[in-house]
């Protein structure tokens, strides 16, 4: 809403011109500034926002998570599932006019799996040799069957970059070339990244903005009063506070999708870990006394979804045999007198950020109504990333960002080597289903083995997880194309201001 | 003179060395490591190990700090760990930014501070002292991030006149420039405009007592001759002296501001820089910030050996 009187006013006022861009600039507000802009290293959201638009990728998701051609434009699986052989798409250029071809793909996975820095290296350990066929045919060899590969190429270690420049990590991350429709011009650290449209796109037809401009506003009220004030087009991960003022607003639009997200009470299994770690009835009892939906509704105005499984809901592979128990103050009693356990006290690490620390003040006073004594432990965030790897906690919020597939998230939280399985848990049963769910590559033989491990996770009960955020991103109401996947990322493909 | 500066400068150098030493010692003692944090959400430990030994994170304390020294006299301060862009660049990138704010929001300072301490100092006791006395209180206990959110609600929400937040380089655009800068030195400008205020009422104060005021008033000079040739030439003194050393204190960040109008600064740098561990951009920031305040301090000496003839030796 922006009346021409103010404008009148505005210009007899101050007699200068608003600053506000030419249409054909996309200004996002971004909360965090990316760390190094190479796909093989970068380990961040804000990252993955920005690589959308200047890296493409062999594979894409969908809104349902299925997986869709991009850079490459068939794939077939051989007989025993341990080679995948991908037709590329012809006639692509990355942005320093290289020609991408079934040697630059090569290159790429190559470069992903052995330079010293590469944080993709353990999801691309299943590639065991990459064949080139022909300038358009590539063939991934496995030594396995793997079938999260295609959601894994989906993602950072799916991005191709020019081999030409792909040289050492530090040059490529200050002036990284990729194939995508967007080309770095100038970062400012901690404060913005531009992006020039890149005239040989191949999909040039889709791309709706000459240039592209993350700025980096780390409050959410901030980001959104300025997307009021019309300085900026988009803005990322709007406050579920703030929701009302969005919707209410007729000049903005709202975006959202369910999230893959999901934050989660780790439990230490580790013996001397605190009265829990080797008491699943008290975990039982622990989860009885939550009521997840008051988390919810008091913490993020019931803008998430309450959830008692690591997989969100919008996933094919949610277990539809566990519905969220509710809230049972008699029976968590229950439960801690048959444990034989009196007044049972634990303690709760957190990163003290505002969320975390709501949750764990409303679970610590929830399990106080059914007899916990719940201390809180908030730390600064190295400080607690740094006890969480060690394993140097009883309790533990988790914020974990997900994956389109299943795998990377119950296997690295629940596989007895998982990378993220730093509570000690393990059960060789589960490992056992956990693997062959990883080697089936048919969807309903793979669901039901998922929900055998939902049978023995929510038994064993390692971790409660509370919710899935929810993504929320606001824009302008004259801007088409916005389209919000479970990944949370915005595809600048498809997005052009309203007219054009 | 000379010698006085030049003594100044050669103590300098000692302070800047236990200043970094004592920071680089300070932020080795905070939980947490670099790279963990850069880690990622995978937190692959070969990563990790990589990271380590690459940015010499495995080596022994003094091993580390004299890497960075070598490198920073030879006017290298290393890459940031996170981002991998050249500290150097990011400096020459944040300085002026931070530099220009705080000019403004001192000029604003004097423009508002000085005529109000005066004022006060004159009416002492009266309600309009007290009224003075009272604004300044509230301009000294105001946060700031409160008063940026309240201005970007009144100026850019509401009345859509200035931008809501954002930095263009004056030689970009100066108008623009500008408009982007106002609100955030107002914001800094209202601590700094109080600390003036009650620098110059009490110094005021205390040099309308001095014999020579009540020599001048008894010759029956105009009282407005008293306060202009008197009374201000000597009570601003010790004012000129606090003000650049504030200003010296602002430039060292103006940390709460730049982070609510998402002005890429030193003090968004320092802070930025501590939560990701990155040692090497809050040394770097660090020991800049030392030298300005340093410097600063070094004029507030000069000019009050020069304002006060009694000091000449």
């Amino acid at each position: 809403m922006k009346p021409s009187a103010k404008f009148m006013v505005l210009a007899c006022m101050l007699a200068m011109g608003t600053s506000a861009a030419s249409a054909q600039t996309l200004r996002v507000g971004m909360q965090d500034d990316p760390d190094a802009l190479d796909p093989a290293i970068g380990g961040t959201y804000a990252g993955r926002i920005v690589f959308d638009a200047m890296c493409d990728k062999l594979v894409d998701i969908n809104e349902t998570l299925e997986i869709v051609p991009q850079l490459a434009t068939s794939w077939k699986w051989n007989d025993d599932n341990t080679e995948l052989t991908m037709s590329l798409r012809e006639g692509v250029t990355f942005q320093d006019d290289t020609p991408f071809n079934a040697e630059a793909v090569k290159a790429n996975i190559e470069r992903m799996k052995t330079i010293d820095e590469s944080r993709r290296k353990s999801q691309l350990a299943p590639i065991t040799d990459v064949e080139v066929v022909d300038e358009y045919t590539i063939v991934l060899k496995l030594d396995a069957p793997f079938a999260p590969l295609l959601s894994i190429l989906t993602d950072r270690a799916g991005m191709m970059v020019s081999p030409a420049v792909a040289g050492s990590a530090d040059e490529f991350a200050a002036n990284p070339v990729c194939s995508g429709p967007y080309k770095l011009v100038d970062r400012k650290a901690r404060d913005s990244i531009t992006l020039e449209k890149y005239d040989g796109y191949w999909n040039a037809g889709e791309i709706g903005y000459d240039k592209i401009v993350y700025e980096i506003i780390p409050d959410s009220t901030v980001r959104l009063s300025r997307l009021q004030a019309g300085d900026l087009e988009a803005a990322e991960r709007i406050a579920p506070t703030d929701l009302a003022t969005v919707r209410s607003d007729e000049g903005l639009a709202l975006h959202t999708s369910p999230g893959l997200a999901v934050s989660h009470l780790f439990i230490s299994q580790k013996p001397g870990a605190g009265v829990l770690a080797d008491n699943a009835d008290l975990r039982h009892a622990l989860e009885l006394s939550i009521d997840r939906n008051i988390i919810n509704q008091v913490a993020f105005n019931g803008e998430f979804t309450a959830d008692n499984q690591m997989i969100p809901p919008s996933s094919a592979f949610y277990s539809m045999s566990h519905a969220m128990p509710a809230r049972d103050l008699e029976a968590a009693r229950e439960l801690i007198a048959k444990s034989g356990v009196e007044n049972p006290t634990i303690e709760i690490t957190y990163e003290n950020s505002l969320t975390d620390g709501r949750v764990a003040q409303i679970i610590q006073s929830m399990a106080g109504e059914a007899g916990f004594t719940v201390n809180l432990l908030p730390l600064e965030t190295s400080s607690a990333i740094e006890r969480y790897l060690a394993g140097n906690f009883e309790l533990y919020i988790g914020n974990w960002s997900g994956r389109a597939d299943p795998d990377p998230t119950l296997y690295t939280f629940f596989g007895s080597d998982g990378s993220q399985n730093l509570n000690g848990y393990s059960n060789p049963k589960l490992d056992e289903v956990l693997i062959s769910a990883r080697k089936e590559l048919d969807m309903d033989a793979r669901k039901t083995l998922y929900d055998e491990a939902a049978d023995i996770y929510l038994t064993d009960l390692p971790t409660i997880p509370l919710y899935h955020p929810t993504w929320f991103y606001a824009a302008q109401s004259n801007i088409d194309g916005i389209k919000i996947y479970p990944d949370g990322i915005l595809r600048v493909t498809g997005m052009k201001p309203a007219g054009e | 003179m000379l010698s006085f500066v030049l003594r100044r400068l050669l103590v300098a150098i000692p302070t800047l060395l236990i200043v970094s030493v004592f920071v680089f010692l300070l932020l080795k003692l905070l939980p947490g490591d670099p790279a963990l944090a850069l880690a990622g959400e995978e937190r692959d430990p070969l990563v990790i190990e990589t990271i380590r030994a690459k940015y010499g994170l495995d080596q022994p304390l003094p091993v580390q700090y004299l890497r960075w020294l070598g490198g920073v006299l030879q006017g290298d301060f290393g890459v940031s760990i996170r981002t991998r862009l050249p500290i150097g660049e990011m400096i020459v990138e944040k300085l002026p930014v931070t530099l220009q704010l705080s000019l403004q929001a001192m000029i604003i300072a004097i423009f508002i501070g000085i005529p109000a301490g005066v004022v006060a100092a004159f009416k002492r006791g009266t309600p309009v002292d007290y009224l003075v006395s009272m604004l300044g209180l509230g301009g000294l206990s105001i946060p700031s991030f409160w008063l940026g959110i309240m201005l970007i609600l009144l100026f850019a929400v509401s009345l859509g006149w200035l931008p809501s937040g954002g930095y263009v380089g004056f030689f970009e655009s100066p108008l623009d420039n500008l408009r982007y800068s106002l609100m955030p030195s107002l914001v800094l400008g209202t601590a700094a405009a109080a600390i003036v205020m009650r620098h110059t009422r009490s110094s005021m104060i205390a040099t309308l007592q001095q014999d020579y005021i009540r020599t001048a008033r008894a010759k029956g000079l105009s009282e407005y001759v008293v306060v202009t040739r008197h009374a201000l030439r000597n009570g601003l003194i010790p004012v000129v002296t606090t003000a650049t050393l504030h200003l010296g204190q602002l430039l060292s960040g103006a940390v709460l501001t730049e982070q609510v109008f998402g002005i890429p600064g030193f003090g968004k740098m320092i802070v930025d820089g501590v939560f990701s561990r990155d040692y090497a951009v809050v040394q770097a920031v660090v020991l800049c910030a030392a030298v300005m305040f340093l410097l600063m301090s070094l004029i507030a000496d000069i000019a009050y050996v020069i304002l006060s003839p009694r000091l000449r030796a």
